[in-house]
């Protein structure tokens, strides 16, 4: 009986002096999560020229990841999408460069390497893409989304067509390249209303131009579509190709 | 069962006597004395030009603490800067490099007591100002080529300005960059808003160029100040919608480009505007009422044109007239605009005369009217109402109407000023009578002419006599007249302010409530600074 008087009052200060023990606050870490900033992109070396004669551009494929940033750099792996029939692209059209998150940033990119090729002069090639976990980033996009690259060196519909089609209307070859020689651009590098100044821009080093510029754009090429449709009435300007090909042009 | 009722009572008297125990838990604690900061009668808001030296001497202290065991930091911020360490000591000496502001900056005070780690903290407002404050900015030549950009800081022009404190700042624009403007000027333009809205536009008929109004310093001009360059920099008007949108509107070369302010990502003039049914236009003149969406005069097609934000020039709808209406907005091809500004009652006055078709210019003692044109908020059906025809009040009886040059007016009042060559007159729409009310007079010289007028939009205040036959003082804004002048004999540019009675709406009678500014060059452009 002594034995269990002594043994209950031992538990009973044991329990006590547990409740003195410093309980440090757990903090919620959300595992670091790499994603593509885009779905596609799509570049053509008509916009381009001066790479033709390089043989070769970069192209950076922007990140963006969740989970904290942290004072180092991280490396981002990306690699082909296995057996994705969608891929095109032959293995000397492109090389795969390596991706980083800086320190302290929540966007990085990965840059892909594009090699001219005559092949790209009428056709228009697809690489496929997909991130994948190493050390820095466990969780990869759980969207598990593929990310197309295009390359040509045709005039061809881009990426962010649209989020400019409301001030253009329906893409078609001959529409866009009307445009780029109404302009004197060589692209309209849209993403969203305040250009690269918005924080949710995922590329702001090619996504620059604010929609006041795209408006005003908008604006003279309407002014030029309109010029040449009174100086022929009879032949006004029609999509030459795609979906509306042998429609007139008309904009918002 | 002794051996459990020994242990039982020796429980019981531990725990009888541990309730004996003087918890001293909550008395373990000493009153610690306040850090004071004491300012006195002093404001915690103060005003300081940029560059110039800020003090603020406030008394403090912590009883039985030495002021060596205090540490202080005097930390600035807001209008977008990080915040900046300015001193470390007690009281604030500082040169306040910062640019000048419209929002005041935050000034954050810590006091640190070093011996419990306690921080005491007073926040100030610190208001930077420019130098070039608010007044009249006119835009002089001496050499009939190029132009410079000078400023008159006066108690007509104003806040919180005595007469004796009247200031001249000449020749601003090339003191700061270092060259004239490229031109005669034929419109400028201050408008600020904001913190990153904030410009003033100096046109000519070959230039475009922008500086900040605040320090003078460039900004940028011709192509760099279009999204699209127009490639063509002749200016004939500048406008600015307040409270329509925040739009600062360009007629170059006929067409009109918009400029708007609420953004932070581009601060350029747009591509020009087109009409709402893609006709093609030349504007003249363009009036932006405070609430209602711009007017413009176009002088290829003879009609009236809504400037509709940043979206397009709206076409007036002549189907959608009332059948006695006044006239059609869009049959106005005879004539061409002289002045557009507001008047009473949501009204805008538009002065057309009629004109040679050879030419388009206004037609030797062609008939002059002014065509009034309602005004409506611009967020109320403007297709019905905003530009819509008022009435037409034929102007030819009134004397010397063919010679003149200016025409202004007040949105508070129902008068008209025209302004010949000598002489400004004085139109009372209600009586329908014209008095001379001003001369220019021939103390200065014999060949001083009137180079422009305008009703004052800007801040100050200006006396006049009220009718006990006292001197009175109100502001100046929407009551006084500025008019400038030339004496080409004298090679002489004067401003000449007249305030306006808000008793009978003609100019005062009294020649000492004049304002005189001499010494320019010859005015051709003028604007508020606010």
């Amino acid at each position: 009986m002594k034995n269990y008087i002594f043994a209950g009052c031992l538990s009973l200060a044991s329990v006590l002096f547990c409740s003195c023990d410093k309980e440090g606050v757990t903090m919620y870490e959300e595992s670091p999560t790499v994603y593509f900033g885009e779905v596609a992109r799509t570049y053509t070396f008509v916009e381009n020229m001066e790479h033709i004669g390089i043989g070769f551009d970069t192209v950076k494929i922007p990140l963006q990841i969740s989970g904290s940033a942290v004072g180092r750099l991280r490396e981002v792996a990306m690699i082909v999408a296995p057996d994705d029939t969608l891929h095109t692209a032959t293995s000397d059209m492109f090389s795969i460069g390596k991706g980083s998150i800086e320190a302290h940033q929540y966007k990085g990119y990965i840059p892909v390497r594009i090699n001219y090729s005559n092949a790209l002069d009428d056709s228009v090639y697809q690489i496929r893409l997909q991130l994948i976990a190493n050390n820095d980033f466990p969780g990869i996009d759980l969207l598990n989304r593929t990310f197309t690259l295009s390359l040509t060196n045709k005039i061809t519909q881009p990426s962010n067509w649209s989020r400019i089609k409301n001030y253009f209307g329906p893409y078609s070859d001959s529409w866009y390249r009307f445009i780029l020689k109404t302009t004197g651009l060589i692209s309209i590098p849209y993403w969203s209303t305040n250009g690269s100044i918005d924080k949710n821009n995922p590329d702001p080093e090619k996504w620059t131009m604010t929609l006041y510029e795209v408006k005003a754009y908008a604006a003279m090429v309407k002014v030029a579509l309109d010029d040449y449709n009174r100086k022929h009435p009879q032949n006004q300007l029609t999509h030459e190709d795609g979906p509306e090909k042998g429609k007139p042009i008309i904009m918002p | 069962m002794k051996t459990q009722k020994i242990i039982l009572f020796v429980l019981l008297v531990t725990g009888l006597l541990s309730s004996c125990y003087e918890d001293k838990s909550s008395l373990n604690y000493t009153l610690i004395n306040p850090i004071n900061i004491e300012l006195g009668n002093a404001s915690t808001d103060y005003s300081v030009f940029a560059y110039d030296t800020l003090e603020i001497k406030p008394i403090v202290y912590k009883e039985g603490v030495n002021d060596d065991n205090l540490a202080f930091r005097w930390t600035i911020s807001g209008n977008y800067i990080p915040p900046t360490l300015l001193d470390t000591t007690m009281t604030l000496k500082a040169r306040i490099d910062l640019q000048p502001q419209s929002i005041a900056y935050n000034l954050l005070y810590e006091v640190l007591d070093r011996t419990t780690g306690i921080v005491q903290e007073q926040t100030f407002k610190v208001k930077v100002e420019t130098p070039f404050g608010p007044g009249l900015i006119l835009s002089e030549t001496e050499d009939d080529q190029t132009s410079d950009i000078s400023l008159i800081r006066a108690y007509n022009f104003s806040s919180g300005f005595q007469k004796d404190q009247d200031t001249t700042m000449r020749n601003l624009f090339s003191l700061v960059n270092k060259r004239k403007i490229c031109g005669v000027g034929t419109a400028i333009l201050s408008t600020t808003y904001g913190v990153y809205g904030r410009y003033l536009t100096i046109g000519t008929k070959t230039s475009v160029d922008r500086i900040d109004p605040f320090d003078y310093s460039y900004i940028d001009g011709n192509g760099e100040s279009f999204m699209i360059d127009p490639q063509n920099y002749h200016v004939s008007s500048l406008g600015f919608s307040s409270n329509a949108g925040c739009i600062e509107t360009i007629v170059i070369g006929g067409k009109l480009y918009t400029h708007y302010y609420q953004t932070q990502a581009i601060h350029k003039f747009s591509y020009y505007l087109l009409t709402s049914d893609m006709t093609d236009y030349r504007v003249g003149l363009s009036t932006q009422p405070e609430w209602a969406y711009g007017l413009c005069f176009d002088e290829m097609n003879g009609r009236f044109l809504e400037i509709n934000g940043t979206k397009y020039l709206r076409v007036m709808n002549s189907s959608k007239l009332e059948p006695n209406a006044a006239f059609d907005p869009n049959k106005l091809q005879n004539f061409t605009c002289r002045a557009m500004f507001s008047g009473k009652n949501n009204i805008s006055h538009n002065i057309l005369q009629e004109k040679d078709p050879a030419t388009g210019q206004a037609k030797p003692n062609g008939k002059i009217y002014c065509y009034d044109t309602q005004q409506a908020y611009y967020y109320a059906d403007p297709d019905l109402i905003n530009g819509m025809p008022s009435k037409i009040i034929d102007l030819n009886e009134f004397p010397e109407i063919q010679d003149a040059l200016f025409f202004t007016g007040t949105n508070n009042r129902d008068y008209i000023y025209y302004a010949t060559p000598t002489k400004v007159y004085t139109i009372d729409l209600t009586m329908r009578t014209a008095t001379a009310d001003y001369v220019v007079p021939t103390t200065e010289s014999t060949d001083e002419v009137i180079t422009s007028m305008a009703v004052w939009l800007g801040n100050g205040m200006m006396n006049y006599t009220n009718n006990r036959g006292d001197m009175a003082t109100t502001v100046s804004n929407n009551n006084m007249l500025v008019v400038t002048t030339y004496s080409p004999s004298l090679k002489e540019g004067f401003v000449r302010t007249l305030p306006i009675s808000i008793y009978t709406g003609r100019i005062e009678q009294n020649k000492d409530y004049y304002g005189l500014f001499r010494g320019f060059g010859k005015i051709t452009a003028t604007t508020p600074q606010k």
